[in-house]
């Protein structure tokens, strides 16, 4: 039951990520630029980096928040550390629901403005794989104001595993969070335009706000629910 | 002396026009000079992003941006914005995802 509570936090911390939008936008914004300069197979090459370099770095920062939580504490953290953890996640929820999508209908998110026009710029000189690479880890970086909850939360549940589960976990947590990247590459290059992905973007932008918005409120349940509630009886 | 003075006032009204623009830009969205090479080759930069034929967008661009000019020319004080939020209205009638894609590209982040 332990284990199985564990994996859940694990796999809904995922989807949580998952569902954040600054590294699907970062691609789009990478196949815009690189399209529009008629370089289609540098831009292919580079997309291709861009995920594998998402993916490394989200298995890097998991990784390393798992190492770090046993260094610190030895084990999976206490109450406290749980109940701080569940607030800061109800606290995200509102954030996500009230502020993380700018207002209109726009994709735009609620970074500063230098570093959207970083993101533009930065997009617009990838030319090799590699360069689409570090493009990805800075995106992962980019989010992780947002993301950082979901990878503490994942890590702590990590630690109640065996310990060829974690990294079987660890692997799959990063390669749930890159679904919606893989897929918008499929959709690309099945043949759809960037219109209808931006446009279908825009048009489920209510239902992504809510989505993640709860994710982390059961995510904050569980934590409570089942470790601090449970633990304490 | 009368010229002098005539002349003097005439520069100081200018100058005083020209100060006042400035202050308008710098308080509201930047004031741009309309320039047709720039629009049409942001829409073939956009059509070349949806796979368009650029033979065919071209023919439409010059219209679009004919039209353009033809609004700009009427307006004292024109914006980034309002360039592409006109144009996208115009390219609307040829081709919607090209329109739309224009008029959104700044905002996919």
């Amino acid at each position: 039951m332990e284990v199985l509570v564990d994996v859940l936090v694990v796999l809904f911390a995922a989807l949580t990520g998952a569902s954040l939008q600054l590294g699907t936008g970062t691609l789009l914004l990478l196949y815009h630029e690189g399209l529009g300069r008629k370089v289609p197979k540098r831009v292919r090459r580079a997309a291709s980096g861009y995920i594998f370099g998402v993916l490394i770095f989200t298995i890097l920062l998991l990784a390393t928040a798992v190492l770090l939580m046993l260094l610190w504490f030895g084990k999976a953290l206490n109450e406290d550390g749980l109940i701080f953890l569940a607030s800061l996640c109800i606290v995200m929820a509102g954030i996500v629901i009230l502020f993380y999508y700018r207002r209109g209908k726009t994709t735009m998110l609620w970074i500063p403005n230098f570093m959207a026009k970083y993101f533009k710029k930065r997009a617009g000189k990838v030319e090799t794989g590699a360069e689409g690479m570090a493009l990805g880890m800075t995106a992962t970086l980019g989010e992780l104001p947002f993301s950082i909850i979901l990878i503490l939360v994942a890590a702590n549940s990590l630690l109640g595993l065996p310990r060829a589960g974690i990294i079987i976990a660890i692997v799959a947590y990063a390669l749930i969070t890159i679904m919606p990247i893989l897929i918008t590459k499929i959709l690309i290059k099945s043949g759809r335009t960037l219109a209808d992905i931006q446009r279908w973007r825009v048009k489920n932008k209510m239902f992504f706000r809510i989505f993640t918005g709860v994710m982390y409120l059961i995510l904050a349940i569980f934590l409570v629910a089942f470790k601090v509630i449970k633990g304490a009886a | 002396m009368k010229v002098v003075e005539k002349a003097k006032a005439t520069y100081r009204r200018a100058r005083a026009v020209e100060a006042a623009t400035e202050k308008k830009s710098r308080q509201s969205p930047k004031r741009v000079k309309f320039s047709r090479r720039k629009l049409v080759s942001e829409i073939m930069f956009e059509a070349r992003v949806l796979g368009r034929h650029a033979g065919a967008v071209e023919i439409f661009a010059d219209k679009v941006a004919n039209e353009v000019e033809v609004w700009a020319k009427k307006r004292t004080y024109i914006t980034e914005d309002d360039i592409t939020r006109v144009a996208s209205e115009k390219l609307k009638k040829y081709d919607k995802d090209l329109a739309y894609i224009y008029k959104n590209r700044d905002t996919i982040v």
